[in-house]
């Protein structure tokens, strides 16, 4: 316990520090607490939202496409069903299926890039020329037609979103292999006699794992956006799921009129993957001294 | 009023962990034509105050609280950034960087350099009198073929080129002040002692005034009248280099003394009759493709054939410049490297046999300590898996065991036991290497290799580490190959002296009579090259002429005749065998027996 103890001082310290250099500046404290709040507001969400019967297929014609009031913050849809629920609970949709669609690309990018930078040779022909082939579609039409062949769900799309997004981790992390295989400390440990995974997974990917992270939390809000494209498009989560994309896809019929129909789902797109833009900006600026601003 | 003052300069710098006093100087005076020198470790403000001068501090973090800087009588502090660089910065005050190797742009030839440097001063100058004032430039430098040079990139060049480059680039501005930052880190003891030649001739040429930063006393105190040291950010003591060195009084002073005075008192190491380590014939050649112009067969023979043997409980010195091979050797030696040719024999095995056997005992039986402990523990562990990392590899240990173990190799080279539960970056380079000597020791080795133990930590610390090296060397009758360019060091340590050139060992014996009476003439030029406390003034210090040449394609004969006082038609031509002068003494020159007395004038 006391050990324990002990080994989380130093984790501590540096957590102070990077909350120090994240409250620095005011532009991403906002979005850290915008974010949080989100978070929040996705997990609490079933909790939270008014009208719980209205995630699904309910139907109250008599209220279809009113105006946002007291009782709709946000107005009802064509089927009378409250938008401002729809949209909370739409945050778990987004958020889940961004964390789902990033971790998995890391996943399986970050152990082909280590390997690759680091055997070097034939390893790393194969593995890159085969990141080449996944880099030389755009990411969206390569998804698209994964989907196709997979079939339209939620599940599938956040597939077709990993497969077609770790090609760019592999890369970032294959070029920083590169380098820090090159630092004493690995010398070090081949002296000593340490085996060759070990080397990767304990010496090399802990060194060149910060980029990624910045990278990967600039990326959940673009996954956010290409998982809300690929609903909007039918391909991704299926009605009558309370996802952003979708809704927008579903309230452009009644646009401009019912305008609340498109904008708050809209909205709701528009600050998360803002603020995860800003948060990227910021761990990279604790991640990496060198772009700190003073 | 002297030419260049500070009065009552006060810096801070703020940071995480709150505002720091850097720098806070009360009284500094250079006279015009004055060479002061300003002696400290890393850290204690040095370049601070260099960037200070010239308003290149970043502001924030730093700040200047208070204090003026006066050159000539001009407050440099109340200047604005543009009255600075057009009217002071590059055209009064100069300043030579310490890495030669990053501070010019790579993707410029030097022509290109030097020409846009001068069009920015000398707008009198039209194109044609600007390229010529560049090759005057150049050649007033003493850099050998001037005009080539201008039309190469920097990283055609060697360190000591590119810094002669960077001090042709201060005086093309005509600078009256020149602020030379450690201008010969780095370097190798042979080129800093003809750059240092070079600094003071261009000074007494053109009556430039001279603040000259460095971390080794020596050097400072050779090369400067008057020394300042410099402590947390103040200068404790002053006094004419000589009175400084004889008689120090600040306890700071003397261990900085201390640590640049080759110790006459050495212990020697119990050394048995068994040999540990024996190399022959090893050679290690690099193929070099060079497509583009076809060029196949191109071979750099990195280690030429070496032969040497190691008894247990001998410490072997090796020396040489930068580019001799001395680290393709050790790393061949430990296997790191495939060899092109040759055995190595540790305790009668035979060494790349084994390991291609799978055997991974020699491993663990020898350890190496790198040069630099800033790179050599990694940022991410904790100090206990650092130093357990070995004891992971050969046994397996459970927790409590472990850190125990840990506890215990980490009291032996002085690092309390609380400090397994922080990273790397909570320590000292010191410090660092005393867990980096931890982590070599955890295994049970019988040969430590050691590769510039001491060469990237500042002199207070090294010579304590100096110290536990022996002290370790000792307890567990370690047998140690050391690295160094720093002849102090190797005095220390070793017993056994190895100075090679050009992949050869060209003098190999006991350190005693290597010391007292060199036999090889390379050997008596490096000893010559490094100013000591008592050179004064640069007329003492000689200098070793030429590069060093490509061991792509090695001069015919000898292959240091070309630098050689004392070379002969047959140097060109023979290439000389080792022979033995003296009891376990070899020397490779053809010359060795009929300059026996010459070398020790």
């Amino acid at each position: 316990m006391n050990n324990f103890i002990q080994a989380m001082r130093p984790r501590i310290k540096s957590f102070q520090e990077s909350l120090y250099l994240l409250t620095r500046n005011k532009l991403s404290l906002i979005a850290l607490i915008i974010l949080i709040l989100l978070i929040l507001m996705a997990i609490l969400a079933p909790v939270i939202i008014p009208y719980p019967e209205d995630l699904v297929d309910a139907a109250h014609t008599a209220i279809k496409l009113q105006p946002p009031s007291a009782d709709h913050l946000m107005g009802t849809d064509e089927l009378g069903r409250d938008i401002f629920s729809r949209v909370i609970y739409g945050a778990r949709v987004s958020l889940t299926a961004a964390l789902a669609a990033v971790g998995l690309a890391l996943i399986i990018g970050i152990p082909l890039g280590a390997v690759a930078g680091s055997f070097g040779g034939w390893v790393d022909n194969v593995i890159m020329r085969i990141t080449d082939v996944f880099l030389s579609f755009p990411p969206l039409l390569l998804a698209i037609a994964m989907v196709a062949v997979l079939g339209s769900s939620l599940n599938n799309a956040i597939l077709a979103i990993s497969l077609s997004w770790w090609p760019w981790y592999t890369r970032l992390i294959r070029g920083q292999a590169i380098s820090v295989k090159e630092r004493k400390f690995v010398q070090a440990a081949e002296t000593i006699g340490s085996g060759r995974m070990k080397i990767i997974f304990k010496h090399i990917i802990p060194n060149c794992i910060s980029p990624v992270i910045v990278q990967a939390s600039m990326d959940i809000g673009g996954v956010i956006l290409t998982v809300a494209s690929l609903s909007f498009l039918g391909l991704g989560a299926q009605l009558p799921t309370p996802e952003w994309g979708l809704m927008i896809s579903m309230g452009r019929r009644f646009f401009p009129d019912s305008w609340w129909y498109c904008i708050f789902p809209g909205v709701a797109i528009f600050i998360t993957v803002l603020c995860f833009n800003l948060l990227g900006d910021a761990i990279r600026e604790i991640l990496d001294p060198k772009t700190r601003k003073n | 009023m002297a030419y260049f003052e500070i009065h009552n300069l006060r810096v801070t710098h703020r940071s995480f962990a709150g505002i720091k006093t850097v720098l806070d100087i009360e009284r500094l005076s250079i006279e015009k034509g004055e060479t002061y020198g300003l002696v400290g470790e890393s850290g204690q403000g040095k370049t601070v105050l260099a960037l200070t001068i010239q308003q290149l501090l970043r502001c924030p973090p730093g700040k200047v609280e208070s204090g003026e800087i006066l050159l000539d009588g001009t407050d440099l502090l109340k200047l604005t950034p543009k009255q600075m660089r057009k009217t002071v910065r590059g055209s009064r005050i100069a300043m030579i960087f310490q890495d030669p190797m990053s501070c010019l742009n790579p993707v410029f030839t030097v022509g290109t350099i030097m020409t846009d440097v001068l069009k920015a001063r000398r707008r009198d100058l039209n194109k044609g009198e600007i390229s010529r004032r560049a090759l005057e430039l150049l050649e007033e430098v003493k850099l050998a073929d001037a005009q080539s040079i201008m039309g190469k990139y920097p990283h055609q060049l060697s360190g000591g080129q590119r810094q002669r480059v960077i001090i042709a680039l201060a005086l093309a501005c005509g600078a009256e002040l020149l602020i030379a930052d450690e201008p010969t880190r780095n370097l190798d003891v042979t080129i800093q002692a003809s750059i240092l030649k070079l600094l003071r001739e261009l000074q007494q040429k053109h009556g430039m005034t001279v603040l000259f930063i460095a971390n080794n006393l020596s050097l400072v105190s050779a090369f400067c009248d008057r020394v300042g040291i410099l402590y947390g950010g103040k200068i404790i003591e002053e006094n004419t280099a000589a009175a400084l060195v004889e008689q120090p009084r600040e306890d700071y002073t003397k261990v900085l003394i201390q640590a640049v005075r080759a110790d006459a008192i050495k212990t020697d190491p119990i050394v048995s009759d068994e040999v540990l380590l024996k190399v022959e014939h090893l050679k290690k050649y690099f193929d070099i493709h060079d497509d583009l112009r076809r060029q196949q067969h191109l071979t750099l023979k990195a280690v030429d054939d070496v032969s040497f043997h190691l008894k247990k409980g001998e410490v072997l010195g090796i020396v040489g410049e930068s580019g001799c091979g001395k680290s393709t050797l050790v790393n061949t030696i430990l296997n790191l490297f495939q060899p092109t040719e040759g055995k190595v024999y540790f305790e009668g095995e035979d060494v790349f046999d084994s390991a291609r056997r799978g055997n991974n005992a020699f491993k663990k039986n020898v350890q190496i300590v790198f040069q630099d402990p800033y790179w050599s523990l990694n940022p991410r562990w904790l100090i206990k898996d650092i130093v357990a990392e070995p004891i992971d590899v050969y046994e397996r240990l459970g927790e409590t065991e472990r850190l125990k173990r840990v506890e215990e190799l980490l009291e032996m080279v002085g690092i309390p036991a609380d400090a397994c539960y922080k990273y790397p970056h909570e320590f000292s380079g010191g410090q660092r290497q005393r867990i980096a000597i931890a982590r070599s020791l955890a295994s049970n080795p019988k040969l430590v290799v050691l590769d510039e133990p001491t060469s990237s930590i500042d002199v207070f610390s090294q010579a304590q580490i100096l110290e536990l090296i022996k002290d370790l060397r000792n307890r567990f009758q370690l047998t140690n190959i050391l690295i160094s360019h720093d002849l102090g060091v190797v005095h220390e340590l070793a017993n056994q002296i190895a100075i090679m050139y050009l992949g050869k060992i060209v003098e190999f014996g006991p350190a005693d009579q290597i010391f007292r009476r060199p036999r090889h003439p390379y050997t008596k030029a490096l000893f010559d090259s490094i100013p000591t406390l008592t050179t004064r003034g640069m007329e003492d210090l000689k200098t070793l002429e030429g590069q060093i040449p490509s061991p792509i394609n090695p001069p015919p004969g000898c292959a240091f005749h070309q630098r050689c006082p004392y070379a002969c038609d047959r140097c060109a031509r023979e290439i000389p065998q080792p022979a033995e002068l003296g009891p376990g003494h070899m020397v490779s020159c053809l010359r060795a027996a009929e300059l026996e007395q010459e070398l020790q004038k």
